[in-house]
């Protein structure tokens, strides 16, 4: 009996450093990723953006203006584009750790054209992982994570 | 009746340990269906408070196509043509959140239905203008996950 309160304690004061350490650490994440990408316009920057989601092995799955079937569509956003993509071993590996991951799942990119050319937005899984308070999907979104960074600053070049 | 200081130790960590996983809170709403029925009830629910259906991501069965075990996932993003206007002109940051997003998950004989953590985004977006937006898209969301439950 005394054992299994041993063995509980311990059990509780592992989930407890793990689920108190993850949040505080999601400080030290930014909670968006963002690139600005000057000069270009809105459709080349789609074109690379897809084009480097292909060569960091995700698949592109669809674009769609912001306001899209929310609106008639000639009355869609022009300056607002949102681009989803995923790998789906990834997707699958991270579903079975946590249904939770759908929170981030399908990846998206928002794309919003400015004055000076197209800034790139996405929320950091990695932030999202840490306040999950599940360390091995977190693990699984610092790797997302760097892949977004790798896409965007890649669509940037 | 004294209690043994192991035993205090044990409920201190488990009520610290539970409260500091409460920290993510998505909204969440149950009832017993199936998957294809939920989704209508979603879709009617989100029109019924001014939302409209923009698409819906059958990660289930794109999976399952693959080969991959069946999640029993699908997402559905939900939309309103005011809130993109209101977050282009007052918090454009805010873009990167819309359209809203619901996760349907298979739980046994329920399709449990959740939203994104949007206490979440306050922290994200710390500034009173995004607050303002977020917490009317809570409350409509807290009506259409309602709306699911008991109609």
């Amino acid at each position: 009996m005394k054992k299994a309160a041993q063995y509980l304690t311990l059990v509780l004061s592992v989930l407890f450093s793990v689920a108190a350490v993850l949040p505080a650490l999601a400080e030290e994440e930014p909670p968006l990723l963002n690139v600005a990408i000057k000069g270009k316009t809105l459709d080349q920057v789609t074109e690379s953006l897809i084009n480097a989601i292909n060569s960091n092995n995700y698949s592109f799955v669809r674009q769609q203006a912001i306001d899209s079937r929310l609106v008639p569509t000639d009355w869609e956003a022009k300056s607002v584009r949102i681009i989803y993509f995923c790998n789906f071993d990834t997707m699958n590996r991270a579903l079975a750790l946590d249904t939770r991951a759908s929170e981030f799942l399908p990846c998206r990119i928002t794309l919003i054209e400015t004055r000076d050319g197209v800034e790139l937005m996405a929320v950091n899984p990695a932030w999202v992982s840490l306040r999950l308070g599940n360390y091995r999907l977190h693990e699984y979104c610092v790797k997302l994570k760097s892949d977004y960074q790798a896409i965007m600053n890649e669509a940037a070049l | 009746m004294k209690m043994p200081i192991g035993s205090k130790f044990f409920g201190i960590l488990l009520v610290l340990a539970c409260s500091t996983m409460a920290q993510a809170a998505p909204l969440v709403a149950a009832r017993t269906t199936d998957m294809r029925d939920a989704i209508d009830r979603i879709t009617i629910a989100a029109e019924n408070n001014g939302y409209r259906l923009v698409k819906i991501q059958a990660v289930d069965s794109a999976l399952v196509k693959r080969g991959f075990e069946n999640p029993g996932v699908r997402i559905l993003f939900i939309g309103k043509a005011s809130a993109m206007e209101q977050a282009q002109a007052y918090y454009p940051p805010l873009l990167s959140m819309l359209p809203l997003k619901l996760a349907l998950i298979v739980r046994d004989k329920e399709i449990v239905v959740t939203s994104d953590d949007l206490d979440a985004w306050k922290e994200m977006f710390p500034e009173p203008q995004a607050h303002h937006l977020i917490d009317a898209w809570l409350k409509d969301l807290e009506l259409i996950l309602r709306d699911y439950v008991e109609r």
